[in-house]
């Protein structure tokens, strides 16, 4: 996708204000699901489906589950306002690095 | 002077007629504000049918497409028994879009492949999609707005995200291998 829709601007705001992440990366994958019988009826530039991937040290000694809840929450907005699907992954920095 | 009186008299007429006719459709005026909203109700109803078909498809797209907010208004007692008691009584219960033979949905479709590869002989499966009240329902009970939904041992363990990445921590199995023995 070329272009950055209002909503994916507003994931990558509000991830990176509220997580101070190490690694963001946002996919739009609106696109691979608007041929779906749920996407009937939606505008094709619609977004709808996001992958979601976050490093940072907010999830430290958190469980996975609640890191999930977490991002579910900074994002209630945007899921209300349309985004179907969110696949997260969520992770601590890698003591390693 | 006769005349006069006579014509003074006459305009105080006039003008004391003048004075109430203007009450009166000052009146009339203020009467006539509240039909509009009555006439154009009455005039809604015509067209309405039409209106009704285009918007019962716009909702119904709607209805598919974009997930409702977990509102608590949206879980009555009922549906929120119902749920408890599948959770109680299903060591694994998945609500998913679909059935397992034919999911519905990519995300529920990893889920049961999820299920699969870990071995899971018995599991109950909800299709969300035949029941309008479960599907927006599980989202209030489980605080989480996605579907599907995993339940082991009355536990919530997320959607299938979580799924795949407890499945390679190995921390899936070992609650399945619980669940499957209870």
């Amino acid at each position: 996708m070329a272009t950055k829709g209002p909503i994916y601007e507003a994931i990558e705001r509000k991830l990176t204000e509220k997580l101070t992440p190490t690694k963001l990366e946002i996919v739009d994958e609106s696109h691979l699901h608007a041929g779906h019988a749920a996407m009937k009826g939606l505008d094709r530039k619609q977004e709808t489906h996001f992958k979601v991937m976050v490093e940072s040290a907010a999830f430290a000694n958190v469980p996975m589950i609640k890191r999930h809840r977490l991002i579910y929450e900074i994002l209630d907005d945007e899921i209300k306002a349309g985004v179907h699907a969110l696949s997260i992954s969520a992770k601590p920095p890698d003591p390693g690095t | 002077m006769q005349p006069l009186s006579a014509c003074l008299t006459a305009a105080s007429i006039f003008k004391l007629a003048f004075v109430v006719l203007s009450c009166m459709a000052a009146i009339a005026d203020a009467f006539s504000l509240s039909l509009p909203a009555h006439s154009s109700s009455l005039r809604q109803r015509s067209p309405s049918r039409a209106l009704r078909r285009h918007t019962s498809a716009l909702y119904e797209s709607l209805l598919d497409s974009a997930p409702s907010p977990p509102e608590a208004d949206q879980l009555d007692e009922a549906t929120r028994e119902r749920i408890a008691a599948l959770v109680r009584e299903n060591p694994v219960l998945v609500f998913m879009k679909g059935t397992p033979e034919q999911p519905q949905c990519g995300f529920s479709n990893t889920m049961m492949q999820v299920l699969q590869v870990c071995g899971v002989q018995r599991f109950k499966a909800v299709d969300v999609l035949s029941d309008e009240r479960i599907r927006q329902g599980i989202k209030v009970y489980s605080e989480w707005p996605t579907i599907p939904q995993l339940y082991v041992n009355g536990e919530f363990l997320g959607g299938s995200d979580t799924a795949v990445e407890m499945y390679s921590s190995g921390e899936l199995q070992e609650l399945l291998e619980v669940a499957q023995a209870s």
